[in-house]
């Protein structure tokens, strides 16, 4: 065998696209293409002989990669770049494209060849490691942004705490006793607030994790929610809000202490945004489907907000003060523990009127 | 009229409102607060405190919308953020914003020192 039919041999045995285009005719149609461009591409010979290579492409090409391919055949240079193509069924695929110029003994551009690699396996994968490292810095800018707020939230209560114990060590300048007194509580709150703040993290961060393993039981709503309603009732004997009682039972299975303290955290919200009328704890049943719904006549909840009401520390700002301000942890959480419990949590609401989280469990 | 320095405190935590009163009156300062940035901006302009003690993160209006709307009313008293976000970028924006100083929470036992250097300085 001679050498220049193994090198035919060779080209023809190739994984790799190899085609010809004749630079004397016009167009550069291809003169030759090996069997492994056929593959690539799923054209057959007949079809793609004396045609332009450019029947490949789709509308979306890359038209800086395009532009660096013109100049080098227009200058008879060699050039890679990658496009992207579509085989006769239509699939897209990355092709990576190498074309050189062949010259003749006087100079002149006779043909040029081109090398084809489909290398789509490697572009995606390079896409979704990219993609996966967006998320991963996307992840890390989220747990920085809330371990800011977390830095936030601590130190608002420390501030109230350290602050004010200058006042209470100086022996000297004493504040008068209803000052003391005032100065107490406004620690003893802080601590409070502090200590409720650290317990709904943990819990938050177990919720995320995982980790939180409910323990089920047979439960009558009814129990649950006149438990509920002893828990906050000094609440809202403090700020006269009748708490109406509109409850029928339905039996369903739940962890007793997490359901207590999600009604303990939507009662304690109600109560809280809301300065005059009254607060309704509802339970029913319809068909299969358990419902509880706390009802306020209080601030109601913006338009505006309502998208954002179960994000971690997200709280509207629309009161005055922070007077009885919580973390914006209550209700993150309280979502979350209904959805362990494959219920769902929805509200609605309309400022300036009142609101309604209305939760629905699956019956037993 | 008291001799006293005055000092406005701008916060919507009325628990470091009472703090930070007592800590600056029983140094000698005449104070003022408000939980409101809107009348806060009023009593600035009203009664040209000394020292603003601003904080940054609060409702209806916040403390670079208040120190952005004092100094574009042409206000050139001094002003300290003071806020519990302690970050580097925090600080920036407070200063870009148009305050003086940053003091981060919580505030330590140099605080009344600190605003009368703030006062005098
Ligand atoms: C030898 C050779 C092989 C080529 N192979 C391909 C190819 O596999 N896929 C492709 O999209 N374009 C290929 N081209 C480029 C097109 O034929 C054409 O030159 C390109 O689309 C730019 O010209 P146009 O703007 O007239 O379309 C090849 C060009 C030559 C000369
Ligand atoms: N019943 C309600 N009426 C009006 N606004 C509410 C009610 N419940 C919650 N919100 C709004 O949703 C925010 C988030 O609630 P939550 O997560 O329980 O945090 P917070 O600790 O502030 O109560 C609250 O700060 C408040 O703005
Ligand atoms: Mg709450």
């Amino acid at each position: 065998m001679n050498l220049d039919s193994l090198f035919e041999r060779s080209i023809e045995q190739a994984i790799t696209g190899v085609v010809i285009a004749d630079c004397s005719i016009e167009d550069m149609p291809l003169i030759y293409v090996n069997p492994a461009f056929t593959q690539i591409t799923g054209y057959s010979k007949e079809e793609i002989i004396g045609k332009n290579c450019r029947f490949l492409q789709g509308q979306d090409s890359d038209t800086k990669e395009l532009q660096i391919l013109r100049d080098a055949i227009k200058s008879g240079t060699d050039c890679k770049v990658i496009l992207k193509n579509y085989t006769k069924a239509g699939k897209p695929f990355w092709n990576e494209l190498s074309v050189s110029p062949v010259y003749n003994e006087s100079k002149k551009l006779t043909h040029f060849i081109g090398i084809q690699n489909d290398i789509t396996t490697k572009v995606e994968s390079d896409m979704k490691l990219l993609k996966a490292k967006e998320m991963a810095e996307e992840s890390t800018r989220l747990k920085t942004d809330f371990l800011n707020l977390v830095s936030h939230e601590l130190r608002t209560p420390l501030t109230v705490m350290l602050g004010n114990l200058p006042l209470l060590t100086d022996a000297d300048d004493m504040p008068e006793a209803k000052d003391i007194e005032e100065i107490a509580k406004d620690i003893q709150e802080s601590g409070e607030h502090l200590l409720s703040l650290i317990n709904e993290l943990l819990d938050l961060s177990r919720i995320e994790q995982g980790k939180l393993k409910l323990i089920p039981e047979p439960l009558r709503i009814d129990d649950v929610a006149y438990d509920a309603i002893n828990t906050v009732k000094s609440l809202a004997d403090k700020k006269s809000l009748p708490i109406i009682e509109a409850i029928k039972n339905f039996d369903f299975i739940g962890d007793r202490m997490r359901v207590k303290q999600i009604l303990i955290n939507l009662l304690s919200n109600a109560i809280k945004y809301t300065v005059e009328g009254e607060v309704t704890l509802a339970t029913y049943q319809e068909g299969d489907i358990g419902i509880i719904e706390v009802t306020d006549t209080g601030s109601g909840i913006s338009e505006e907000f309502l998208p954002y009401i179960f994000d971690s520390f997200r709280q509207e700002d629309s009161s005055a003060t922070r007077q009885n301000r919580g973390s914006g942890l209550g209700l993150s959480i309280t979502k979350k523990l209904v959805d362990l419990h494959s219920g769902e949590l929805t509200v609605r609401s309309e400022k300036g009127k009142g609101s309604t989280f209305s939760i629905s469990f699956p019956v037993i | 009229m008291s001799d006293k320095p005055k000092v406005l405190i701008i916060d919507d935590d009325e628990k470091i409102l009472r703090m930070m009163r007592r800590r600056l009156m029983k140094s000698g300062f005449d104070v003022v607060t408000t939980t409101n940035g809107y009348e806060g901006m009023d009593i600035a302009i009203e009664q040209q405190p000394a020292v603003i003690i601003l904080d940054i993160h609060m409702p209806i209006i916040n403390g670079y919308d208040v120190i952005s709307q004092l100094r574009a009313k042409g206000y050139k008293g001094k002003v300290a953020a003071c806020t519990a976000s302690v970050g580097a970028r925090d600080t920036q924006k407070t200063i870009d914003a148009g305050c003086d100083h940053f003091i981060s929470k919580p505030i330590d036992l140099g605080f009344e020192d600190l605003i009368k250097e703030i006062m005098n300085g």
